[in-house]
């Protein structure tokens, strides 16, 4: 019978596996400090300085400016990419995921997979390049753009779904003599719907971000005028743009989480 | 902002409730069937008017600025650009892009590791398990939520104009932007502990501190680590787009060989950036799966 002081003593300890793990991240870092080289400080605190002046006092008549140019319209037409780009990748998902499914195509589904994972890790901003070509540098390239980009991860979803479906539930409307659009609305829309929602709404939240820093390398929105104003040295319209981001999302971000807890709660 | 919602939540029930209709239908027989009228059909009108009112706006810049005409005279330009990056690749560009690609991985590595050892202490201070009746981690939180609102290019950007140029300020906006997000993460992983043996722990005389160290550490150690991981793959593929404002790394010469249509170049560049993250992914996935 032992103490428990010498069973405490007797714990496995991987003493080598942690000091191993240690040197490797110890190397790794010790590798990365060049990185923190840094010669330039080009009169930054004077602008630092007015950088934070300005972000507590904003441009009042670009928040308040009801026009095109004003920020309202700005945080309307960020969200507006959004919407129209998630329910772009919505669709546009829908014959990647059926040409993934494993219940659909059996083993072929790696030439899917390969698709789908190349769009996850392409950098975005490269494809963003490409479209710019196709479309000009307008808001309609961020809604394309939103949209492909989107569809990595809404395929993912409804994969799942579809190799989720339980044909029993098929089988025995068909035996009630139901039409393919009743089976459809009664047989598959409940088994996915709040799934789909939710995921669809958390797409959306990441699409309001991503449009905002599409905006910054130049599709319009509010990053464009943003970065614009900075460049120019306006640092109280740029803070003005700043509180737009802010407040698009954070009440974005409010109701999404609000609506995904319903759904999942039930 | 609580109360305001429940009330207009409240508002909308008893609006729809007044407003509750049923469906009779009369079958052949002369039985007659009471049902909920759907409200479905209204709010897909809905839906469709608010994508509608979004499309005018977006729509109305668009044909002023550049035309649908033009958009689909240019569509192949897309595939051009995907056939010269597989017909043109240019081999010879590789030795240019092992230096900005080694910065990209830097500015993740210590950006990831400063932001998620500044985290730790803030994760404690947000969590009211922890905190006890104390009104900081509301204050925390707070602060912390309007950190997570920018995303990482703001941050560069921003940093850009106070710091100058290079991979410096990468590594500054990649620091703040993974402290706001391991932070959440952590604080919320506190607050799901078994507080059980802190409190047993506490009761024996040890100091707060102490107690942490004993009872919540082993806790949540593994989690942590597969947290900070998880945003290592994260800012590896944001510190690559950290080069348009400047700021380091990959994106710049992708940006510049772009804007020079030298698309062989840029096929290289792609691929080699797709060969890191999926080699990290790999390994930070294996780990992860080691550690839960």
């Amino acid at each position: 019978m032992k103490t428990v002081i010498e069973t405490y003593n007797d714990r496995p300890k991987h003493t080598v596996r942690n000091v191993l793990i240690s040197i490797f991240l110890l190397a790794l870092i010790i590798w990365s400090i060049p990185v923190l080289q840094h010669d330039r400080f080009l009169g930054g605190a004077e602008i630092a300085k007015n950088i934070a002046r300005a972000f507590i006092n904003p441009s009042w008549d670009n928040i308040f400016n009801t026009r095109v140019d004003g920020i309202p319209y700005l945080m309307f037409q960020t969200v507006g990419m959004a919407v129209l780009g998630t329910l772009l990748g919505a669709i546009l998902a829908i014959p990647f995921a059926f040409l993934t499914a494993k219940n659909i195509v059996g083993k072929f589904n790696i030439i899917g997979n390969t698709i789908i994972t190349t769009i996850r890790s392409f950098p975005f901003f490269l494809l963003l390049l490409m479209i710019i070509r196709v479309s000009g540098p307008g808001e309609f390239t961020a809604v394309l753009a939103i949209g492909i980009l989107s569809i990595g991860m809404i395929s993912k979803l409804y994969i799942e779904i579809i190799e989720d479906i339980d044909p029993g539930i098929l089988q025995s409307l068909d035996a009630l003599g139901a039409t393919r659009l009743q089976k459809i609305r009664h047989g598959i829309l409940p088994q996915l719907s709040a799934n789909i929602i939710s995921v669809v709404i958390y797409r959306f939240e990441i699409n309001v971000k991503n449009a905002t820093i599409f905006g910054i390398i130049g599709t319009g929105g509010i990053g464009t005028t943003l970065r614009l104003a900075m460049d120019a040295g306006r640092w109280r319209d740029a803070s003005a743009a700043l509180w737009g981001i802010i407040v698009v999302v954070v009440i974005v971000d409010y109701f999404s989480t609000k609506i995904r807890k319903k759904l999942i709660d039930g | 902002m609580k109360t305001l919602c429940s009330k207009i939540s409240n508002y909308i029930k008893t609006l729809v409730e007044r407003n509750h209709n049923f469906r009779t239908t009369t079958l052949k027989d002369g039985s007659i069937i009471t049902r909920p009228f759907s409200y479905s059909i209204m709010t897909l009108a809905l839906t469709f008017a608010v994508i509608f009112f979004f499309w005018n706006m977006i729509v109305t810049r668009f044909f002023s600025e550049f035309g649908a005409r033009n958009f689909f005279q240019n569509i192949p330009n897309f595939f051009t650009i995907i056939k010269s990056m597989v017909v043109d690749v240019n081999w010879s560009y590789f030795s240019n892009i092992l230096g900005p690609m080694a910065d990209t991985i830097r500015i993740a590595v210590i950006g990831t590791a400063v932001g998620s050892l500044i985290a730790v202490p803030v994760a404690i201070l947000a969590s009211q398990n922890i905190m006890g009746k104390s009104r900081i981690p509301g204050v925390v939180k707070f602060f912390l939520s309007i950190i997570r609102t920018f995303p990482l290019l703001v941050y560069a950007l921003i940093l850009s104009y106070i710091f100058g140029y290079g991979p410096y300020v990468g590594v500054l906006a990649t620091i703040v932007f993974t402290f706001g997000i391991i932070t959440k993460m952590m604080y919320e992983i506190i607050e799901t502990t078994d507080m059980g043996p802190f409190i047993a722990i506490e009761a024996t005389g040890a100091t707060k501190i102490q107690a942490f160290r004993a009872a919540v550490v082993p806790q949540i150690m593994g989690r942590f680590f597969s947290i900070v991981l998880y945003i290592f793959e994260i800012n590896l593929r944001a510190s690559a787009i950290l080069g348009f404002v400047n700021a380091g790394g990959i994106g710049r010469i992708m940006n510049d060989q772009m804007a020079l249509r030298a698309y062989g170049d840029v096929a290289v560049m792609v691929l080699g950036l797709l060969f890191v993250i999926i080699v990290v992914q790999n390994i930070s996935q294996y780990l992860r799966g080691r550690l839960s």
